[in-house]
């Protein structure tokens, strides 16, 4: 793996949830001592179903959330110690799952780009503005008419699209994309996809890719981290993950995809029943209650994860 | 005789900025303990057809035209009292999102028991072992305790098993399914569909199921039919339209599930069209890879082409009929 | 909702000002009590070139005498003309309210959006003085403002305007709590922008609608809380022409002459149910789904 631009040590996330009207606090174990390591230039992808705690650790990686305890280098600075510095700031940036939320509707996609470039670059002159806008939407395939339409007289694909240009715009150098195309049609998710790949080549950009959609993590991810009950199960290369799947659960969420080419698809494994809750998770192994292939070891087993392979980490001491 | 056949189908809505023709001129037919896929993007009309099938279009929507005719009665030309009759106990329906159709206030093994109760006359509380038989059937876990819970204290897979529960109740002969998974977990969706495919074998009910998910609609039909801009583009069997699709439109959906490592993916330029202003001749030319001079002046009648129905001019010469 | 019209939401949601208009014209209603406020502010406007007569000249000879062609409205116990007491009273009557709905929105809105948008012991603070004003009800509240800031336009509008002030606080702080959890506000701090210039600049304007329809149902209360004022005699006084001190004034005679108090009650009445219907008509064309928010004046 490249030297690691971002790191998170270690983050747990709890958050607190009142117990009846006189009984005490409780904890959701959103992120339960996480650690996960991403190379510059590098995509890696977050997978896991809701609940897994994939948005909370985005969000604590894009430094919008602080973690309950733990910490998150970008080149060695504590992103979240005494408020973020202003150069930490600007090279870590965010796309949001919905444009209809991500996009001010009260805005001009001229001054939503705008608000970044000013940003980065405070007292730029009007027509210096505009043409920086411009560019901004022609990198990603927008006419420059756009500018001064309201994000509403624009698709979901075009929306997002313009949130990718305002993401770009602060010259990032890490970006947490949190499920892009979750809510866009099949024929738009492509585009997109396509389009984060592209200038995440261009740009030389890292990006942490939160999905549940393997087909799209399979296309641009170099690495994948799989995670359930907020813990990670499993880390590798996406083809080692893909090929010589080191983890039940990883399994399971595989043998949902029966288009997934053949060489990939050597297990049926289902889960069984539904996930617990994460304010008691359970003991050991956090998927044992659902896993087919659970033994009596499983409730005691240590969720530490252990090398099977170059760079390839699972969480399951007894598969394979 | 099938058992449902719906003819020459159109929906309109009529907005203040104009007509959306929603659902325009489909045809197909179900034959009994069928499955037959509905796929299409946001727009494509296949919700509202569904709705339509039920009785449950609402202005301002409006059926301008057509027949639907299940067990050879036309549906549209029923009461509003016989419907009723046929609505929910001989057609149902599962939709997105139980939490809609849910009563938060009502314990579980009241709600299902007032399907029996509107339907058979029999007290929700009378029923009660026959629920608990009933979510047994469709595995909830611990049904003894669960007909005492309420619907918040579900999981989200809990309760779209409870809708499917619901609309099995009573063995109706087909079971509308309105993106029934869409929005639950991979692995939960998986046994929801096995789920309902148990149903089928069982009940031996026809099911419609709409879904924007061609890979799930892969697994579960046995049928596929695939609507673009309130148009049927394409309908045949589901192995052979995932084998060689004929619409260019079907063939670029097939493609976009495809899996494909760190290349390009294959895409679709451009957006699902307006349902105000449809673009003349073939609703999908302005996309379409092999759109022809006559494309954006002619409108693509249906044509067979063996057992597929494909509306292309493509296919003109072809067709059998 | 088993229904869902599948267009683009592109051409559902374009919501220029004319397609604005054409949603709030559908309602008659509605589009009548515009006339009537347009036409009301008109002439309260052009009061010294509309009214027929001097509002302050009497002649005592001819008090109380009943409406007639010279004097459609007849005249008062001082014999002025009350047509035109009615035309430079609006002035006052709705001049007041527009004021003091101002300045109740202008101060309620600012301490609810920063409120809602920082949460913690500034919001515990805020609700707390918030729960202290609403103990009242807004009359009750305004009575005893003016009691304690004493008589005098100024006062009287400053009395109103704070009254307002609960609600306003209320509304804003819970479309800012809503507002703040938008991907564009996290997107904008992510960038690096000041919280003075998030509230500025994302969460005011998109919360700008309701309050907007919230201001003209209380346009409608205000109405009646500066006659109500008036004809406790703590509002404008005479000789000063004011809808409510003249029915104050003339409340005495209401059985000789019901036509001094009858004309000014019918143009409060007219008016303050212009505001809710204009309100309920804006409300509808802006987004009927605002309404758990807001408050009707009356």
């Amino acid at each position: 793996m490249p030297e690691p631009l971002i790191k998170a040590e270690n983050i747990k996330k709890y958050f607190p949830v009142k117990k009846g009207l006189i009984g005490g606090t409780e904890y959701v174990r959103a992120v339960d001592d996480v650690s996960l390591e991403i190379g510059e230039k590098t995509i890696t992808a977050l997978v896991g179903e809701s609940g897994s705690g994939k948005t909370t650790l985005g969000r604590i990686m894009a430094g919008i959330w602080r973690p309950t305890s733990g910490r998150v280098l970008y080149r060695g600075i504590d992103i979240h110690r005494d408020g973020m510095r202003r150069e930490v700031r600007h090279r870590i940036q965010m796309i949001f799952q919905n444009p209809d939320s991500s996009l001010n509707p009260r805005m001009k996609i001229l001054d939503i780009l705008g608000e970044a470039i000013t940003e980065a670059e405070p007292g730029i002159k009007k027509d210096e503005l505009i043409e920086r806008a411009t560019k901004l939407l022609e990198e990603v395939n927008l006419h420059p008419d756009h500018l001064y339409k309201y994000p509403h007289e624009l698709s979901g694909g075009e929306k997002q699209r313009v949130a990718i240009a305002r993401a770009i715009a602060l010259e990032p150098e890490f970006i947490v994309a949190d499920e892009p195309v979750s809510a866009l049609d099949i024929s738009i998710r492509a585009q997109i996809i396509n389009l984060l790949a592209r200038i995440q080549r261009e740009h030389g950009i890292a990006i942490l890719y939160i999905a549940h959609d393997l087909r799209t993590v399979w296309n641009i991810s170099d690495y994948v981290a799989v995670m359930y009950l907020g813990k990670i199960m499993e880390y590798g290369p996406t083809e080692e993950v893909f090929k010589n799947t080191g983890h039940p659960y990883t399994a399971t969420l595989l043998s949902t995809a029966p288009l997934l080419p053949e060489e990939f698809r050597r297990h049926s494994l289902k889960p069984i029943g539904e996930p617990p809750s994460l304010i008691n998770p359970p003991r050991g192994c956090r998927f044992h209650t659902r896993c087919p292939l659970a033994r009596e070891e499983c409730r005691e087993v240590d969720m530490r994860l252990i090398e099977i392979g170059r760079e390839h980490y699972t969480a399951c001491p007894f598969w394979r | 005789m099938p058992l449902l056949e719906v003819r020459n189908l159109k929906v309109y809505y009529d907005l203040p900025q104009g007509t959306v023709k929603a659902v325009d001129g489909v045809s197909f037919s179900l034959e009994k303990g069928e499955i037959l896929g509905v796929a299409g993007e946001s727009g494509s009309g296949k919700s509202t057809l569904a709705h339509s099938i039920i009785g449950l279009v609402k202005p301002p929507g409006r059926v301008v035209d057509g027949e639907i005719i299940f067990e050879g009665r036309n549906l549209l030309e029923l009461s509003e009292e016989e419907l009723r009759e046929i609505r929910g106990r001989e057609i149902t329906m599962v939709f997105q999102d139980p939490n809609t159709y849910l009563n938060p206030v009502l314990r579980i093994g009241i709600q299902v028991g007032e399907v029996y109760e509107a339907h058979l006359g029999i007290e929700p509380r009378k029923a009660i072992d026959k629920v608990v038989d009933l979510l047994r059937k469709v595995r909830l876990t611990d049904p003894e305790r669960r007909v005492e819970s309420y619907p918040h204290e579900l999981s989200g897979g809990m309760k779209q098993r409870v809708m499917i529960s619901m609309a099995i109740a009573l063995k109706p002969k087909l079971i509308i399914l309105d993106e029934p998974t869409s929005a639950l977990d991979v692995t939960i969706q998986a046994e929801i569909m096995e789920l309902l495919i148990e149903m089928r074998d069982e009940l031996g009910a026809a099911m419609i199921f709409i879904s924007h998910d061609l890979e799930l609609l892969g697994q579960v039909s046995d049928r596929l039919m695939i609507m673009y801009g309130g148009r049927l583009v394409e309908i045949g069997e589901t192995e052979e339209i995932f084998r060689d699709p004929l619409h260019p439109y079907t063939e670029a959906l097939i493609n976009a599930i495809k899996y494909v490592r760190k290349t390009e993916l294959p895409t679709l330029e451009g957006e699902p069209p307006s349902l105000l202003k449809p673009p003349p001749g073939c609703r999908f030319h302005p996309r379409c890879p092999k759109r022809m001079e006559r494309c954006s002046q002619v409108e693509p009648g249906e044509y067979l082409v063996g057992s597929r129905r494909v509306s292309c001019l493509l296919y003109e010469e072809e067709s059998d009929a | 909702m088993e229904q869902r019209v599948e267009t683009r939401e592109r051409e559902e949601e374009r919501s220029g000002i004319r397609e604005l208009w054409s949603r709030f014209s559908a309602n008659k209603a509605a589009v009548i009590s515009l006339y009537v406020i347009i036409g009301l502010g008109i002439a309260s406007i052009l009061a010294d070139y509309i009214a027929p007569y001097d509002p302050y000249a009497f002649d005592i000879a001819r008090r109380l005498e009943p409406p007639s062609l010279q004097h459609p409205f007849g005249l008062d116990h001082l014999g002025r003309d009350i047509l035109s007491r009615i035309i430079h009273g609006g002035r006052y009557s709705m001049g007041i309210a527009y004021a003091s709905v101002l300045l109740g929105a202008a101060i309620g809105v600012l301490l609810g959006v920063v409120s809602g948008y920082y949460g913690g012991w500034v919001d515990d603070v805020i609700q707390r003085f918030t729960d202290a004003l609403l103990s009242l009800p807004t009359l009750l509240l305004a009575i005893a403002l003016v009691t304690v800031l004493g008589l005098g336009l100024q006062s009287l509008i400053l009395s109103i305007g704070i009254s307002t002030v609960p609600v306003y606080i209320r509304l804003a702080r819970s479309l800012a709590l809503q507002e703040r959890n938008m991907d564009y506000v996290v997107a904008a701090k992510i960038m690096g922008k000041g919280d003075a210039y998030i509230m500025a600049r994302h969460i005011l304007p998109n919360i700008v609608s309701p309050i907007l329809v919230q201001s003209t149902y209380y346009m409608g209360l205000t109405i009646l809380i500066a006659s109500g004022l008036g004809f406790l005699g703590l509002g404008v006084q005479p000789p000063t022409p004011e809808w409510g001190s003249m029915i104050g004034l003339g409340r005495n005679y209401i059985y000789a002459a019901p036509h001094v108090v009858a004309f000014p009650g019918i143009f409060i009445l007219i008016t303050s149910l212009a505001f809710n219907i204009l309100g309920d008509g804006l409300r509808d064309a802006l987004d009927p789904r605002m309404a758990k928010y807001i408050k009707r004046g009356v």
